[in-house]
């Protein structure tokens, strides 16, 4: 008996403790949230405050990107009340979840940035706290964090909507136009992804855009083993696509992989002879020109060798950029960078004078459309939080180089 | 036909690259007993070194050509690499208990790639801002093939093999062929295996384990290098792939039994061909399931590992597997005990609640959640001695349905659980920790009997198997934007719901709740520690051979563990769901499984408070480190030398490297220091006391005794074998407690007593096993006290230990070779022993008693030695070999020989002996010529009773 209510007691006495415990922790937090009529968080009459976030292994450059436009915007007394943007800089999160929602808290709570541009990364963890916490993020689309969130601003849209039900032509209709002239009758396409449910998924809209660019689809599935999984061999791969027409390779292949998948599969196919059209969404990087030569890449905004014909405002964003770092490589993240700003910038002039995380909010969410010209394409909130644009260029390499394939233009959307 | 030749073609040449990896990891586990899970990392530094120097200098490079830049990153970089981390880390780790040797190399494995990445990146581009290139997403670096590759072979149709494929199939099995012919047929080969089969053994013949263990980290760092320069051109240079590829091998190494490396080798091709065949044979309702076929290779590991078990033989040869540190704390009143975690966590608290921010208040939650998840290694590797590579697969387990049970609205409302038709949290979590032991179990019941090491490969592989297949699911992990936690209004983003009463979504609520679910299950360890149940735990941990015996469910004990365990971290994974909402399947992917355990051993993976400190630094250390190097007065580079999470990675793996040397984390380090410091006072204090304690004196004063035996020694002649006052024992058991005893020249000493007298204590001091507290041992003359076991064997010395002194994995000739080097030497021992002869070469384990005695003494025959030391020679052995086996000491006293003979069959030891030593309880007892020592008194003597 004694064993039992020596049981007991401790029992009602861990209770009470967690009880007081509780109790205690909530009078204080009530005391601590209560703050009245706080100023808006990282304004004041003469600055915002701002940091970027994502991963710097890849991203880090998008900095150099942002800095130029917010460099140009502060000389320019491009901000409503004189204010001027006080950018602090890009948060590492390592390419890792619960990290990005670690340093996201840091970017509100300990660095009090007012919001968090430009955001890049594949693991957007920050995402629901960004909205808790009122504070806008903007930056590439290119997570889910950016979807369904009235706080996430991508300014290419949301690119990888949940269930998606619509897709955007823009990367058959450039592969018709690129590699067909603009006839895809009677030609053929493979979809490959990863062995995963989102590989599943992407399969689905990459098979609509290719339909929808008039090729027909023989081969679409999702069979390469993602990470942490390793392939050693894509022969049997790049052999079923070689013989997915028929017996006959398709004409064109569209590898929605991550990189190094796809440099395995496409240098597979070229060696098994293949002569159709290999096309990839990441290869678009002067390190990675070597690797991709001939391959057709997809970019969902203007290539920078446009500014070589005559793209005057493509020639402005470089000279902008080189103005900030003289030997800045230019690479996609640092567009992303620049884009992301200048969006920023442009919700900043439709808000006015009184900003708040509020009057954000509303007057970036209510019929706000972002465009810029020849560079990045339209874009409209709160549709972008859904869906993403339907732009993009078709760059190829020649080993060193890259050459416009397709201008910029944009497409349309079809139904997945 | 034509797609299977195809698809076995191109997968055998493929699967080279992961009979690269498996040689190497067959190689260090062959040579040192580790199992090398930094080898990986090793490969990667070695990868990017190989790119620093051989990149393009318009790239940052040093533009080196190929040749040159392979040299020195893998002949140069690599080999010393392998030697500096030999000396620091690997020859510490080849005496440590099991779960160190595992988790000392995970340390290296988070250290190492991080250490180069933070050169590089930081110091070198931030700092120094030299320019240096850094890894592309996706950038495929030159390797040693030609650039661009080329294709080579085309076979067939379907197959068309590359530069890049083949250098690295040609270097596989160049790297096989070359580590089988250093094993076998050359000398530090068989000095390499001779310690794997019997370390102490191997010292006593002469091999110095010092350079074995160098030679061998430096060839299997050449070798992980080689192999990291072959596959950057195929994966790229992110440092987490490089350890998957190693990972991915698992499977051949498994294969091979951790054992063969050309089974190894094979196993990879092997490896290759299985993966192409199931891609292109495999039923259509498998391919449907999505990451099926891609886990394939891990699901290979564990069913290998289930049906070969590697080290499941192992277990039972150990005798102890491991003995507890002492308690420093020990001694000390309850109260007294408690008192500095009470200061400490109420500061912690009044710190939480009052002074932190915001920031700091949810990072402080983040490490009391997280250290729960840690208190999950406490019990799963403190307390039940297995390591778990696969505690995150549980967090993820529990999170999930959490996260399902709060967000989905059932159809119908139980009082006090549900609310409104959704579970509340409180048992959500309950049942999320259900679920995860549920998991526990069901792992644990297959893998239980599995050795240590197989274990945590196991486990690893299994987490990959989840993360791959179960927990990508959409459904399972709410697609890409995960189960938030609470669940949140999606036009709002406010919670739908509270958690329950409180407001769990405050930081520190959140804290105060965990810093009590951390008490209660901390109570429950301890109470479980107490329990019958908890002692057959420790019991199972301490030697799973003698509880077994013992009448203990070894099986059931290890399952119950793994349940707690992952029911611990299963709790854990629930309140991180709402620390870290909203949670899918990259909050807690399997690789950081192994970081969390490398961060828990830090701080001392044996008791709760370990798992504490070890969660709260792993949430904070980074922002605590630039905060420290943000103040006024520290220099700029400061903040960007530790701005960034890879210093964090450095020092948590250099603390898990450290557990090497002190097993049971920071904690423990500082409170032994503590006691051994009091220790030393106390002596002091009782030295300056008392009048120091005179030595036992021994019966007969030595030299008069000798002086009366056979021939008597010549003055001037010192003895071959000479101790003096010799004090030692093991730990803090003290056997021998000041003995003297010499071994004249050409004389043979017979060494008597009771079983547990220290007479083989006394042997393993004299042969250099066991290093004596005090006295000296001089070899004819000179000190040798200091001298490792393998070079008093090259003066001269050799002790044949108790248990027969062979190497039962190596075959006769390769026994005789160790101490025999020429061929004409071992044909004389041949000659004399014909039956050895006809077994040369079998394994010495096969032979009989006898005839591993004679094999033990064969060699010393040949080659006699100064001193030979023969520790019960005759033990267990039949009387007509006994009979041989005391013929052949008689011969090789007649050969000049001196010798310590150590015998509890005193009959025939005593007609050997010129002088006989009897030893009582760590003490000379008597010493005399032969002649004195008549059997009345040797009996007295032995019985205890003075005459």
């Amino acid at each position: 008996m004694g064993g039992v209510d020596v049981k007991r007691n401790k029992l009602v006495g861990a209770t009470v403790v967690l009880a007081l415990v509780l109790a205690m922790s909530s009078m204080s937090a009530a005391s601590s949230s209560g703050r009245p009529d706080r100023p808006t968080r990282g304004v004041t009459d003469t600055t915002i405050t701002l940091g970027g976030l994502g991963y710097a292994g890849f991203y880090q450059d998008s900095a150099v990107g942002a800095q130029a436009r917010f460099d140009k915007a502060n000389n320019n007394n491009e901000i409503p009340g004189g204010r001027k943007i006080n950018f602090l800089g890009f948060r590492d999160d390592g390419s890792d979840q619960s990290k990005d929602l670690d340093e996201g808290r840091k970017l509100v709570q300990e660095d009090q940035v007012f919001a968090v541009v430009p955001v890049i990364t594949p693991f957007l963890g920050a995402s629901d706290f960004f909205a808790q916490n009122k504070t806008p993020f903007i930056g590439w689309g290119i997570s889910s964090g950016f979807c369904e969130n009235p706080f996430g601003f991508g300014f290419s849209g949301c690119l990888t909507p949940e269930d998606p039900k619509t897709a955007a032509s823009t990367w058959g209709d450039l592969i018709k136009k690129g590699n067909f002239n603009g006839n895809a009758k009677g030609k053929t396409a493979a979809v490959i992804a990863e062995d995963n449910d989102s590989g599943k998924a992407g399969v689905k809209v990459i098979t609509a855009s290719a339909k929808a660019g008039g090729f027909k689809v023989v081969y679409n599935k999702n069979p390469i083993p993602p990470a942490p999984a390793t392939v050693s061999d894509f022969t049997p791969f790049a052999n079923e696509i070689m013989t997915s027409n028929n017996g006959r390779p398709a004409d064109v292949v569209f590898l929605t992989l991550a990189v190094n998948n796809v440099t395995g599969l496409s240098n597979k196919l070229l060696e098994l002879g293949y002569q159709g059209v290999l096309t990839n969404a990441v290869g678009y990087d002067p390190r990675l020109a070597s690797q991709f030569v001939g391959s057709s890449v997809f970019i969902q905004f203007n290539a920078f060798e446009s500014a070589q014909r005559g793209n005057t405002a493509m020639q402005q964003i470089i000279d902008e950029i080189r103005a900030v770092k003289s030997d800045q490589m230019l690479t996609q993240p640092v567009l992303a960078g620049y884009l992301s700003a200048d969006m920023f910038v442009q919700m900043l002039k439709k808000t006015g004078k009184n900003l708040t995380e509020t009057n954000f909010a509303k007057a970036a969410n209510k019929n706000f459309k972002y465009e810029y010209k020849d560079i990045a394409g339209a874009i409209s909130f709160p549709a972008g939080h859904r869906i993403g644009n339907t732009c993009g260029t078709l760059v190829e390499s020649d080993g060193t180089n890259y050459t416009i394939k397709v201008p910029f233009a944009c497409y349309k959307r079809v139904k997945v | 036909m034509e797609k299977f030749l195809n698809l076995v073609i191109s997968g055998a040449v493929s699967g080279a690259i992961y009979s690269v990896m498996a040689s190497g990891l067959v190689l260090t586990y062959q040579s040192s007993g580790i199992f090398n899970f930094a080898h990986g990392a090793v490969a990667f530094a070695t990868a990017y070194l190989f790119f620093q120097l051989h990149q393009a200098t318009s790239a940052g490079g040093l533009g080196w050509p190929i040749v040159p830049s392979a040299i020195v990153a893998i002949l140069v970089f690599a080999p010393l690499l392998g030697l500096l981390l030999d000396r620091i880390l690997l020859r510490r780790l080849a005496d440590a208990p099991v779960y160190a040797r595992i988790v000392g190399t995970i340390g290296l494995l988070v250290a190492l790639p991080a250490l180069v990445l933070w050169l590089v990146e930081t110091v070198g581009n931030s700092v120094l801002e030299l320019g240096l290139p850094t890894n592309t997403a996706g950038f495929q670096p030159p390797g040693l093939g030609p650039y661009p590759r080329e294709v080579v072979w085309r076979p067939l149709s379907g197959v068309a093999i590359n530069s890049d494929q083949l250098a690295v199939f040609v270097a596989a099995g160049g790297a096989a062929v070359v580590l089988w012919l250093v094993l076998r047929h050359t000398r530090i080969g068989l000095e390499m295996r001779a310690g794997v089969d019997r370390r102490d053994l191997a010292g006593l013949r002469g091999v110095n384990a010092g350079k074995t263990s160098a030679v061998t980290w430096a060839l299997s760092m050449a070798l992980a290098g080689l192999g990291g320069v072959l596959i950057a051109p195929l994966f790229g240079l992110a440092d987490v792939d490089y350890t998957l590829v190693v990972l991915g091998s698992l499977a051949a190494v498994v294969a091979a039994g951790l054992r063969s490396i050309p089974i190894a080798f094979v196993a990879g091709l092997l490896l290759g061909v299985l993966q192409n065949l199931v891609f292109g044979y495999a039923p259509g309702f498998l391919t449907d399931i999505s990451g099926f076929l891609s886990a394939i290779p891990f699901i290979l590991t564990v069913v290998l590992l289930f049906f070969l078990g590697f080290d499941r033989a192992r277990a039972a040869g150990s005798v102890a597997d491991e003995s507890p540190p002492e308690d420093h704390r020990a001694g000390l009143p309850a109260w007294r005990r408690i008192l500095p975690w009470a200061i400490a966590v109420s500061a912690l608290v009044v710190y939480e609640l009052w002074f932190a921010s915001e920031f700091w208040s949810s990072l402080i939650a983040k490490g009391i959640v997280l250290g729960i998840v840690f208190l999950s290694f406490v019990v799963i590797t403190g307390l039940g001695g297995m390591v778990s590579l696969g505690q995150a697969t549980f967090v993820t387990a529990s999170a999930f349905t959490v996260g399902y049970l709060v967000n989905t609205k059932f159809g119908f409302t139980i009082p006090l659980v549900m609310h409104n038709g959704r579970v509340g949290f409180f048992f959500a979590v309950v049942a999320g920790a259900a679920v995860a032991a549920a998991v526990g179990a069901l792992i644990a019941i297959p893998v239980r009997r599995l050795g240590p090491l197989a274990l945590a490969l196991a486990t690893l592989s299994l987490a990959f198997v989840a993360e791959l297949t179960v927990f990508q699911l959409e459904a399972v992990r709410n697609g890409s934007r995960g189960w938030p936690v609470p669940p949140l209004n999606l036009e709002t983003f406010e919670a739908e719901l509270p958690l329950g009463p409180f407001d769990f979504t405050n930081p520190r609520t959140m804290a105060m709740l965990a810093l009590v679910v951390f008490g209660l299950i901390t109570l429950v360890i301890r109470n479980l520690q107490r329990s019958p149940s908890g002692r057959a735990m420790l019991a199972v941990r301490s030697s799973e051979v003698a509880a077994r015996t013992s009448g203990i469910g070894a099986d059931w004990a290890k399952v119950s563990v793994f349940a707690v365990s992952a029911a611990i971290a299963g709790i854990g994974g629930g309140l991180l769901a709402v620390v870290s909402s909203p949670v899918n399947n990259r909050t807690a992917p399997a690789f950081i499984g192994l970081i969390w355990l490398a961060v828990t051993v830090t701080f001392g993976i044996r008791r709760p408070g370990g798992a504490l400190i070890a969660g709260l630094a792993f949430a904070t250390f980074t922002d605590l480190l630039q905060v420290v190097t943000g103040w006024g007065f520290m220099p700029a580079w400061a903040a960007s030398l530790t701005n960034t999470t890879q210093l964090a990675a450095i020092l948590f793996g250099i603390g898990a490297i450290n557990l090497a040397k002190n097993p049971d984390g920071v904690l423990a380090l500082v409170g032994t220091q503590r006691l051994e410091r009091r220790r030393r006072r106390e002596e002091r204090a009782a030295a300056r006391a008392a009048r120091p304690v005179t030595t036992v004196p021994a019966t007969t004063p030595l030299e008069a005794a000798t002086a009366d035996g056979a021939g008597g020694p010549k003055e001037t002649e010192p003895a071959a074998l000479r101790l003096e006052r010799i004090v030692a024992g093991y730990g803090e058991v003290e056997v021998i407690h000041g003995v003297d005893l010499s071994v004249p020249t050409g004389q043979v000493v017979t060494l008597l007593g009771a079983n547990g007298a220290g007479k083989s204590t006394l042997c393993a001091v004299a042969a250099g096993l066991l290093e004596p507290t005090s006295g000296r041992v001089l070899l004819q003359g000179d000190d040798v006290t200091a001298e490792p076991a393998s070079r008093r064997a090259r003066r001269g010395l050799i002790l044949t230990p108790e248990a027969r002194g062979i190497f039962p994995g190596l075959s006769v000739d390769e026994n005789l070779s160790l101490l025999l080097r020429s061929s004409a030497e071992r044909a004389q021992a041949y000659e004399r022993f014909p039956l050895l002869a006809d077994r040369r070469r079998q394994p010495a384990g096969l032979l009989s008693g006898g005839e591993q005695q004679m094999l033990a003494l064969a060699s010393a025959l040949v080659r006699p030695p100064k001193v030979f030391i023969a520790d019960e020679p005759s033990l267990g052995l039949a009387p007509l070999a006994s009979d041989a086996v005391f013929g052949a000491l008689t011969e090789l006293r007649e050969r000049g020989t001196s010798l310590l003979l150590v015998e509890e069959k005193a009959r025939e030891a005593l007609e050997l002996a010129d002088v006989v030593v009897v030893m009582e309880l760590g003490r000379i007892a008597w010493t005399g010529p032969r002649r004195d020592a008549d059997a009345d008194r040797l009996a007295a003597v032995y019985l205890g009773v003075r005459v």
